[in-house]
């Protein structure tokens, strides 16, 4: 039942990814990301984390898309235009770039576990259903808060500077005088 | 199938179409409540031809859509055209499927004659999905329903509409974070995002909305941005934009936005009622917590008055979305941003440090989940409430515009 | 250079946005008890003390008649002479005693534009605009009023207005 659910969603997201990258238009090309966004959130509900399900849809697809369009729409971006992919050149650059990752994917799948990825070999072995009982004891929001503020405390607070600055140098861009 | 299975299905699909009919009727309810409040602010009577009290004068407003001509602009985007106002119903009325209505029902064990046998065990919650994400769900998803607004205002290609968009995809961001910050000041008090726990926690100790004063007021006002209602309509803003975002739709289309706008009112309501105000909880009495463990006469109208009180406690909301309606005028622009950006964002944060600064000494005193707590909860509220009042009130939080602009010549 | 506003500086009971809110709030919270002016139209037509036609309503035409039930129409010719939408269409005649009566006598109320001057000029005081308003056909040429219908009308005629009484006392 899970698996199945888990190919519809997967196979979702990646049609509507392909989508994304073909569509002409930015607008449509924005919606088939939200698309895959969504399908991604219904692979971490899957994974018995709904905690970041939801915020996936609130953070991503609900503000940083709306975002997205936002930008579209105010500058006039919304009508097709032709592909930056052209020519032989740029084609080749594209196939190059793709054939590159495809083959890293290929490398991981070879490397995390012969047998796929739902092997005992894979990098974070878990019981099964142990999300589940972690969440029946702390709570959705728990078992995410637990690990990042204690375990994780460092690199989170690495990450939160990180963002700060790159806030502070965008506003530093886009506003000459201050 | 297995009884269990078969139980579990029944219980679901009864949750599931009881509250989506309920939620449909509440809608055209509401739209009645809208126009015949609205006529009683007014001095007027409102629609009262239609069917006894006028009740009926939206079924034919609703029938008169149905049978009008679909317009769709020339140079419009077809298909998102058509899917805009989709996106905008669908949230609106998933949203409610994580709000308790009512106390939980015990369980049964029924042989139905064709059917077979119907089990479900232990207390049936009266909630359609009990979500361990609890309101997240809602804020997520109230956030998607700017997608039916921004689209339809772009897919439409007429100015008006665009205006319209633009406007409700940037007034909706800014005022989801003011939204969700006051929502972390009662994670931080229940300990928890499942709506459920929520009310069980307000039923131990008081009401949010006297633990956690300054975050209902934020919620609540980011709650009429949120809905695009006066005074933040402006994606609406019928004396400017003409109607703004739907300005462009006809027909069926045109109506299934104010439809979702009404079920998002409904929802927006609930939820006040849930976070901050009990939910099913009956004030004054702890008959209502107690959890039936076999079917009796007294299971049932616990269910029924559970059901009554969160029903008023809705209703009253929706009735001071309506009265605010008719009260205060459609901001400007930039004061909608300057409230959101400006006064809610910095006070909720300042409000999260401080309650979380009182949650942390109450759970080292040892306060146990009482009365007491919440108690407490509420002697930490008052100063800062009258600190509010007195700062709006000498206009140290807001402020005329003659005070921040200065015209560069 | 900086062009500053001089800000009065007022009592805070007076610029509260706070108590503003509040007082708006009760107030139109109050209106939820007033007496409602709606007036049920078709079942209810005046509201005393609301709404009420005026004595010089300019309405639809009336043509007063005799005694014998003729009307009082001599046929001078002073209303289409004087009708500023040339509505009126007369057609004189003369009967064996040499008095003079409409033929025809027709008034278009699509064109008319109540100014009333027609009542005004009347010597006879035999055509007067009146106070009615409820005047729904279902066809065009039905507001071609003729003789005969406009003698049968009953509504009361309007008291125009009276240079030597303004105030209509």
């Amino acid at each position: 039942m899970v698996t199945t659910f888990f190919w519809g969603f997967a196979g979702m997201a990646v049609l509507a990814a392909l989508l994304c990258v073909t569509r002409k238009s930015p607008v449509a090309s924005a919606l088939w990301l939200v698309m895959t966004m969504f399908s991604l959130a219904a692979i971490y509900v899957l994974l018995d984390a709904q905690f970041i399900a939801v915020i996936q849809i609130l953070v991503y697809a609900g503000a940083i898309m709306v975002l997205f369009l936002f930008v579209i729409m105010l500058l006039n971006l919304g009508q097709a235009r032709q592909t930056d992919i052209r020519g032989w050149f740029g084609r080749g650059v594209a196939v190059l770039l793709g054939g590159g990752i495809a083959l890293q994917l290929f490398v991981l799948a070879r490397v995390v576990g012969a047998e796929g990825f739902g092997s005992q070999t894979a990098g974070y072995p878990l019981p099964a259903g142990a999300l589940g009982r972690v969440q029946e004891a702390q709570g959705a929001i728990g078992m995410v808060a637990d690990p990042l503020f204690r375990q994780y405390l460092v690199p989170f607070e690495v990450t939160s500077v990180l963002l700060l600055a790159a806030i502070v140098g965008a506003v530093v861009l886009a506003k000459r005088k201050i | 199938m297995s009884p269990e299975l078969k139980g579990l299905l029944l219980v679901a699909s009864l949750k599931v179409l009881g509250l989506f009919v309920a939620l449909l009727v509440g809608v055209i309810m509401v739209v009645w409540v809208e126009r015949r409040g609205s006529a009683l602010l007014q001095d007027r009577l409102g629609p009262n031809r239609v069917g006894p009290l006028g009740l009926l004068q939206n079924v034919a407003d609703g029938l008169k859509n149905f049978i009008k001509e679909e317009v769709v602009p020339h140079e419009a985007d077809k298909i998102l055209f058509q899917l805009a106002p989709l996106l905008s119903f669908i949230p609106a009325f998933l949203m409610f499927a994580v709000i308790p209505y009512a106390a939980p029902l015990p369980g049964f064990d029924i042989t139905l004659p064709v059917l077979g046998r119907f089990v479900y065990e232990g207390p049936v919650a009266m909630v359609v999905a009990d979500l361990p994400v609890g309101f997240l769900f809602i804020i997520a998803f109230s956030s998607l329903a700017v997608y039916g607004i921004t689209l339809a205002g772009w897919a439409a290609n007429s100015k008006y509409a665009l205006l319209g968009g633009l406007r409700a995809s940037a007034q909706m961001i800014s005022y989801e974070l003011a939204i969700g910050l006051s929502l972390v000041v009662v994670l931080l008090l229940a300990g928890n995002v499942s709506l459920g726990e929520v009310i069980a926690f307000q039923q131990r100790t008081t009401w949010f909305v006297f633990a956690a004063t300054i975050a209902y007021m934020t919620f609540h006002i980011g709650a009429f941005a949120e809905t695009n209602r006066l005074p933040f309509d402006l994606p609406e803003a019928e004396a400017e934009l003409v109607a703004g975002y739907h300005a462009e739709y006809s027909a069926m289309k045109y109506a299934i936005y104010p439809l979702s706008e009404y079920a998002a009112l409904i929802t927006m309501s609930a939820f006040i009622a849930t976070l901050f105000f009990g939910g099913w909880d009956i004030p004054f009495t702890r008959w209502d917590e107690q959890v039936a463990t076999a079917w009796s006469a007294e299971a049932v109208v616990r269910f029924a008055l559970t059901n009554l009180a969160f029903l008023l406690k809705t209703f009253f909301f929706i009735w001071v979305f309506v009265w605010v309606r008719w009260t205060l005028p459609r901001f400007r622009y930039d004061q909608l941003m300057f409230l959101g950006w400006k006064v809610l964002l910095p006070l909720s944060l300042v409000y999260i440090v401080i309650m979380a600064t009182a949650v942390l000494l109450l759970e080292r005193a040892g306060v146990p989940h009482t009365g007491r707590y919440g108690l407490w909860l509420f002697l930490v509220n008052v100063p800062l409430v009258v600190a509010l009042v007195w700062g709006l009130d000498r206009r140290r939080v807001l402020a005329g515009t003659v005070r921040r602009v200065r015209v560069e010549a | 250079m900086a062009i500053s506003v001089k800000v009065m500086r007022r009592p805070d009971r007076e610029v509260s946005y706070l108590r503003a809110t509040l007082k708006g709030m009760a107030l139109t919270f109050s209106h939820v008890f007033r007496r409602k002016v709606t007036m049920q139209y078709p079942e209810q037509t005046e509201q005393e003390g609301f709404w009420s036609l005026s004595p010089r309503w300019r309405g639809t035409h009336r043509m007063l008649t005799d005694e014998q039930g003729r009307a009082k129409c001599v046929a001078c010719g002073l209303c289409p002479q004087i009708c500023p939408a040339n509505c009126i269409k007369l057609i004189p005649g003369e009967d064996e005693e040499g008095n003079r009566y409409p033929l025809i006598y027709e008034i278009d109320e699509f064109r008319c534009v109540f100014c009333g001057y027609c009542q005004e000029v009347c010597p006879e005081e035999a055509i007067h605009v009146g106070v009615h308003y409820e005047n729904a056909e279902y066809e065009r040429e039905r507001f071609v009023y003729d003789l005969e219908r406009l003698c049968a009308q009953t509504h009361p005629v309007s008291t125009l207005w009276d240079p030597s009484d303004p105030k209509g006392e």
